[in-house]
């Protein structure tokens, strides 16, 4: 009798004919708290422990590519911030080079400082979205409220400039759709001390965090051949070793006349140096955005553009390192005052590919950790 | 990026025209293949464009009603933002081209998604689904002979619509 | 309490908020502290669903009204926020979560996507508005619609279930 006691508590004997288990398929979405948008992964489990996983997507695909053949280039900017729209200000931008490609228009150079001013700080408010739902799903409150908090100061900003919190139209082919207000920049370097204020109340409330550790540290590494394989862009790039940032790596922009350095992480790339990397990121962005504030030149916003522009017939792609990686847009012109095709490369459309590659054998709550450490947005997946 | 002669004459059946590398569809896995092999090259994006009545616009000619599919890659290694485009013309009776998904991993999601919108059947590969779209769609929407589902809130007044007129889309009752 | 069947097109508001059910002392009593306590499903579709949170945040807080308490569960909760744009794969899931949750239950349509299909109306995968599926008792517009707008509309619920008549014509805001 002693003997099979002691054979019950034996875990190894979980696998032996005494516990019989079945596996078991469970929708993990699409309406889920942990799934940061409607994603829905089909599990097969066999208790706690993933047995195989599909991603079945597709949940907020509205056909934005299609709508784009029906409006104008300019009328279509706005809808480029519904792709991610966690980082709405940075979205525009490869859409606006893109179409600089195809007609060959010059962007001024105070536009291009403000390009950069704007794209850093939503990238460091996209990176805090980031922080407080990862710090979330493992019930952590309160860096959830010090993230939203702080991101309220940089919606502050935006909406000055544009008149929306969120989903920001400011840059647009040729430049930036307005000039800042007075007093702008000041309040944005303000700002930045608040959000380095907060940056550190991070670390001394989640970094450190045994319990935090515990969810992150060691669970689901991802090596650099790995990402590369996968198609990994951006912060998960970085995280698995792999030091390719394309405002370091082939500058655009003014990019290259700002002194920062490229965050990488030589490690095992597990979740928490997904997370530590975009922490690093973010006081890599502030320092960005001061040099940019104190460097602003005097100048036009935006170049001589018509709104209702003809293009000449031919294809524009361009890239930029987005908040979720590198983000791509392919236009193709026919001539007309709309565009012939979009295509818009998703960051976390490649991103997603790697979860039924590495979801089997890996328990429930290491896949949420590994989830929201992919940092996906299903906007710019479904598209 | 690294020399685009140097890199077209590493890759088997690739011509150069005007820029571009374009190679027949048959021929595209040992291309992407020997891209792969160059070391450093990573497959981000596969793009497609169907021109039925496009005309030759970057000189190079696509024969009339076809499909423009390109398979980009990236310099890990130089100057990423210019994208190596690989590109292939597919008939548009019946479009289809191998699979890479065993060369680069990140193809599976990628051709699911062309086939979802585009129609491209991706041969030598498991299981092509629909990705974006509901299962039960019919068509793929981003052709340009797709017909748009025609959509009202309020059916029957459009039913009741005279003659000629024009709904909030444009679209003739 | 009857059940509702939503008709197809314009859905009619609930019974029970449109009739003024048994509206006696007690229903009255108990209607004012469900105004207190409205629990919302998560149910964050898109963009929206970024300024629910900033909404449950600490700037605009929505704890002070007793609403910050989002249920991931809907069998707990008596609020469904849709927020974002509801596609046509979606639609059942709506339907189905909205069944599950227990009367009294109600609906706010947060954002132009849920209200009408928004940007997206004339998609070929886009629901246009959430009121063909489910009945919605609040409609509030913008894309985003800003935190207080939200906050508006979260108070026209509680209003309307303190003063039945409010229920009784359409409250434009």
């Amino acid at each position: 009798m002693s003997d099979l006691k002691k054979e019950a508590f034996d875990s190894d004997a979980l696998e032996s004919d005494l516990f019989e288990t079945q596996e078991f398929v469970l929708n993990l979405g699409p309406q889920h708290p942990s799934t940061h948008g409607v994603y829905r992964a089909r599990l097969v489990l066999n208790g706690e422990t993933i047995v195989s996983a599909e991603n079945k997507i597709g949940y907020l695909h509205r056909g934005i590519e299609k709508i784009a053949e029906g409006l104008t280039y300019a009328q279509f900017a706005p809808y480029t911030t519904r792709f991610d729209y966690c980082s709405g200000a940075l979205q525009p931008w490869a859409y606006a080079l893109a179409l600089e490609t195809l007609g060959g228009i010059e962007v001024p150079e105070r536009a291009e400082y403000l390009r950069v001013i704007v794209g850093e700080l939503q990238r460091v408010a996209s990176h805090l979205i980031m922080i407080a739902s990862f710090a979330l799903d493992f019930g952590a409150w309160t860096p959830w409220a010090y993230a939203f908090n702080a991101r309220e100061g940089i919606n502050n900003l935006l909406e000055e400039i544009s008149g929306s919190r969120m989903l920001v139209n400011y840059i647009v082919y040729g430049g930036v759709n307005a000039e800042v207000p007075e007093g702008w920049v000041e309040r944005a370097k303000a700002e930045l001390d608040k959000i380095l204020y907060r940056l550190d109340d991070f670390d001394k409330v989640l970094s450190g965090n045994e319990i935090f550790l515990g969810r992150t540290k060691g669970i689901v590494p991802v090596s650099a051949e790995e990402a590369i394989e996968w198609g990994f862009t951006g912060a998960n790039l970085r995280a698995s070793g792999v030091a390719f940032d394309l405002r370091k790596t082939s500058p655009y922009s003014v990019y290259d006349r700002f002194a920062f350095d490229m965050a990488v992480i030589k490690g095992e790339g597990d979740c928490f140096d997904r997370y530590w990397l975009r922490m690093m990121e973010m006081r890599e962005s502030v320092k960005i955005v001061r040099q940019a504030l104190e460097k602003l030149p005097a100048g036009e916003c935006r170049a001589k553009v018509s709104k209702v522009w003809r293009p000449a017939a031919g294809e524009g792609y361009a890239l930029v390192e987005a908040a979720r990686g590198v983000q791509g847009y392919q236009v193709v012109s026919d001539g007309s005052t709309k565009p012939f095709r979009v295509h818009m490369r998703s960051p976390s459309f490649c991103h997603i590919g790697i979860i039924p590659a590495k979801a089997p054998g890996i328990t429930i709550q290491d896949f949420i950790s590994f989830m929201a450490s992919l940092d996906f947005v299903l906007g710019e997946i479904d598209r | 990026m690294r020399d685009l002669n140097v890199i077209a004459a590493a890759l088997p059946g690739v011509e150069m025209k005007d820029g571009i590398l374009v190679v027949s569809a048959d021929r595209v896995p040992a291309a992407v293949a020997a891209v792969k092999k160059l070391g450093d090259f990573m497959l981000f994006d596969i793009t497609c464009v169907d021109r039925p009545a496009l005309a030759a616009a970057e000189g190079v000619q696509a024969s009339p009603g076809s499909f423009e599919l390109a398979w980009r890659f990236m310099d890990l290694r130089e100057n990423s933002r210019e994208v190596l485009t690989l590109k292939a013309f597919l008939d548009r009776a019946d479009p289809s081209a191998p699979s890479v998904m065993d060369i680069f991993k990140s193809a599976d999601v990628l051709e699911r998604e062309v086939w979802d919108l585009m129609g491209i059947r991706f041969t030598g590969r498991e299981k092509l689904e629909r990705i974006l779209c509901r299962d039960d769609f019919e068509g793929h929407p981003l052709r340009k002979d797709f017909v748009m589902p025609k959509r009202s809130r309020f059916p029957e007044a459009d039913k009741a619509a005279p003659e000629g007129a024009v709904d909030g889309r444009g679209v003739k009752a | 309490m009857e059940v509702m069947k939503p008709a197809h097109g314009q859905a009619e508001p609930t019974t029970l908020l449109k009739k003024g059910a048994i509206h006696d002392g007690l229903e009255a009593v108990l209607d004012f502290c469900r105004g207190n306590s409205l629990w919302p499903v998560t149910f964050g579709l898109a963009c929206c669903a970024i300024e629910m949170m900033a909404v449950g945040g600490a700037r605009y807080d929505l704890s002070r009204f007793g609403f910050e308490v989002f249920r991931a569960s809907p069998r707990q909760a008596d609020l469904m926020i849709v927020a974002g744009t509801v596609t046509d794969k979606m639609a059942p899931l709506l339907k189905r979560i909205y069944d599950q949750m227990p009367e009294p239950k109600y609906v706010l349509a947060m954002g132009g996507c849920a209200v009408c299909g928004g940007p997206f109306a004339d998609s070929y995968s886009v629901v246009q508005g959430v009121d063909t599926i489910v009945p919605v008792d609040v409609y509030v517009p913008g894309c985003p619609p800003r935190p207080e707008a939200l906050l508006d509309g979260l108070l026209k619920i509680r209003a309307m279930l303190r003063d039945r008549k409010l229920t009784e014509t359409p409250i434009h805001a």
